[in-house]
């Protein structure tokens, strides 16, 4: 596979290494601080760290911002992009800013609707005016076309050309899903390097899934890695079950969950599992860790599934 | 149809407490459809902004009229005589309709009563939905009828986003169908689920209201 | 609560609008509401109650009306189906509006009855009568 950037990621995924990557959400006040305690937890245990970008439409320091500083704190960023808030002129606009500050992962999503708000829990900004100049998958051609053609959406040239390691979502398991596979494939088609998906609970239909995109081919053309969130107790699978969409949860491992004595080390214990269990399925090549609000988990659940120390990359 | 709503009454009393009297001017087209801005509708909002006025110690007249269509010049005409009398109007026609009214008796103010937002359908009774968000570049073709731009949230081209719900719903409103879960099901059943694997490009935006306010000339119809 | 002023004695002014299945066969074609003079009450028979437009409710308060008495047929027995059920969603439609200009909702009800007698249809008005007679006169009624 050609090499495009060669970030950490990416070398680690070209060696063939099971990748880890995490998430670092951004705070919504301005200090970097923030930002450097949670990169001070989480340093040296993923090869690559998502930033999200005003993830469920509330305001947080930028993820171009949030990325710069986990780069001077030695993690390599992910940056997320929606196509939310900005039209293809300041996403483009971004990408060369984000290119030339050394960023050299990016996400491209359609984003939470600006209606989100957190899921209620904050007031978030529903009045806004939203953009969606361009969908996930436009998005990603557009990333492509500074990269490998160096020329913007609107035909005009850039030099030299902004190479990005291209990321895309998947949620295989959302209606409808017999389109699902297909979506996939639009996106490695229009240039999606690594894939990161919807969480998984539900093993055996994730699986499923899996293979439908290795019938196609899709899995060689593009990295795998599941998402997995940690789960904390029965309510949050429950919730997560009935209201995220895309996620399914196995009616037996809420139980399970119920009935722990301790939830948080249950959840721990899931953890590990659904990490052991995708690591055995072919055409994943790595994981894609959250534990929401409780990063400090992350490092000791990456140790127990035995992926730590990260090996060394060439 | 343009579909339009009332204005909050607050708003529109709010405007016409400080006049002497005022027209209140519907129109029979779009917004008698949508239970809006008809004659039916002139004739309910006249007596309550009459009790809310009076209520408030305003002895405000208020006359009526419904035009058939409030955005063409010769039905804009019969109200000459009408607004010669008043010194305010308030249409509860779209946008278009209190333009123009704006436009033919300037300088008498004219107030909008209602708020202009969508193109939509009557899907049952008492049940708008919109439909079309005049793009400028219509895909229904490709879509198999169902239009992306105007009924999903994201206005996504290339397929759903991940947040479909289990039932087919919007992630952003559960009373409203994902769009393209509608779309991919069409396909589906006409057995062509493969054409929406084509990507759809970046969208020309330019022949909608983002390339400026619009402006025609049909020289076969100039005079 | 208070919408209007306070004027005790005065007996409110009700329209009573009535669903011809709404009087019994007996009282049909008598002006029986006369029969109860001392409130003041004007009955107006309707063919049926979905021809109640909201317009037409508000027409009444605007020149003075201080309660509005509709009666409908119960769901299952009106005439033309779902008639009667359109009228309540309406008098629910008008109760709204009403209270966003600062009325009392409760000068507009809804009854639904079927084959009343005078009396009947009378204490029906009576009951609305009741209903808003804490709230005073109809503002409209001001400066008359
Ligand atoms: S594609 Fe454009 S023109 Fe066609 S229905 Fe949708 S918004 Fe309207
Ligand atoms: S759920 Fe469907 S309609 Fe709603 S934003 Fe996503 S793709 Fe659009």
């Amino acid at each position: 596979m050609r090499m495009f950037v060669g970030s950490n990621l990416e070398r680690r995924l070209a060696a063939g290494d099971f990748a880890v990557t995490a998430e670092v959400g951004p705070p919504r006040g301005p200090d970097p601080a923030d930002v450097k305690k949670k990169a001070g937890i989480l340093r040296g245990v993923a090869d690559a760290y998502n930033v999200t970008d005003n993830q469920t439409a509330v305001v947080r320091m930028s993820s171009i911002a949030a990325s710069k500083i986990l780069l001077q704190e030695g993690l390599e960023p992910v940056m997320q992009i929606v196509c939310r808030d900005r039209n293809r002129i300041a996403i483009q606009s971004d990408l060369l800013g984000a290119w030339a500050l050394g960023i050299r992962n990016v996400l491209c999503l359609s984003g939470d609707h600006q209606s989100a708000g957190a899921g209620g829990k904050l007031k978030g900004h529903p009045g806004a005016k939203n953009v969606y100049d361009i969908d996930s998958i436009q998005l990603i051609s557009v990333v492509k076309g500074l990269r490998d053609g160096a020329v913007q959406e609107g035909g005009d040239s850039i030099s030299p050309a902004a190479p990005f390691f291209i990321g895309a979502a998947w949620t295989p398991l959302g209606p409808p899903e017999k389109f699902r596979t297909i979506r996939l494939a639009k996106k490695i088609n229009a240039g999606a390097n690594f894939i990161q998906t919807q969480a998984v609970y539900d093993i055996k239909r994730f699986a499923e899934a899996v293979r439908r995109a290795e019938d196609m081919g899709l899995t060689d053309r593009a990295a795998i890695l599941p998402g997995i969130i940690v789960p904390r107790s029965a309510g949050m699978l429950k919730y997560m079950n009935a209201n995220v969409p895309g996620i399914e949860v196995p009616e037996e491992m809420i139980r399970r969950m119920k009935n722990a004595a301790d939830p948080k080390i249950e959840g721990i214990e899931i953890t590990l599992e659904l990490i052991d269990a995708v690591k055995n399925l072919s055409g994943i090549k790595g994981v894609h860790l959250q534990a929401i609000e409780a990063e400090e988990l992350l490092p000791d659940i990456i140790r127990s599934a035995g992926l730590l120390p990260r090996p060394r990359i060439y | 149809m343009i579909f339009a709503e009332w204005k909050p009454l607050d708003e529109l009393i709010d405007k016409l407490k400080i006049h002497r009297k005022v027209l209140l001017v519907g129109c029979a087209t779009c917004v008698a459809e949508c239970a809006a801005g008809g004659e039916k509708e002139v004739e309910t909002l006249a007596p309550l902004l009459r009790m809310a006025l009076k209520k408030q110690d305003h002895s405000i007249e208020i006359i009526t009229a419904t035009l058939e269509k409030q955005c063409e010049w010769e039905f804009v005409e019969q109200l000459a005589q009408q607004v010669a009398e008043v010194d305010a109007i308030m249409s509860i026609a779209c946008g278009i309709g209190v333009q123009a009214l704006a436009e033919r008796f300037d300088p008498v103010v004219v107030y909008p009563g209602v708020n202009t937002s969508a193109l939509t359908i009557r899907e049952e009774a008492g049940l708008w939905a919109a439909r079309c968000a005049a793009c400028g570049d219509c895909i229904l073709g490709e879509t198999f009828g169902y239009c992306p731009v105007a009924r999903c949230a994201k206005s996504l081209l290339n397929g759903p986003c991940g947040g479909t719900r289990k039932d087919g719903k919007c992630e952003v409103n559960e009373e409203v169908d994902c769009v393209w879960n509608l779309i991919v099901e069409r396909a589906d059943e006409r057995g062509r689920l493969e054409s929406l694997s084509k990507f759809k490009k970046a969208k020309d935006w330019s022949n909608s209201s983002h390339g400026g306010p619009k402006r025609v000339i049909r020289e076969d119809l100039r005079q | 609560m208070s919408d209007g002023n306070q004027q005790p004695g005065q007996e409110p002014e009700v329209v009573l609008l009535y669903c011809q299945h709404g009087l019994c066969h007996e009282a049909k074609g008598s002006a029986w509401y006369q029969e109860c003079a001392g409130l003041s009450i004007r009955a107006i028979m309707m063919p049926c109650s979905s021809k109640i437009e909201v317009s037409y409710i508000l027409k009444l308060l605007e020149s003075g009306a201080d309660a509005v008495e509709v009666v409908a047929c119960p769901e299952k027995s009106c005439k033309y189906l779902v008639g009667s059920l359109r009228a309540e969603r309406r008098i629910e439609y008008v109760r709204g509006l009403l209270e966003k200009i600062g009325y009392a909702p409760e000068r507009v009800g809804i009854s639904r009855k079927l084959s009343q007698s005078p009396v009947q249809l009378m204490d029906l008005a009576r009951a609305r009568a009741d209903a808003v007679r804490s709230f005073g006169i109809n503002p409209m009624k001001k400066g008359e």
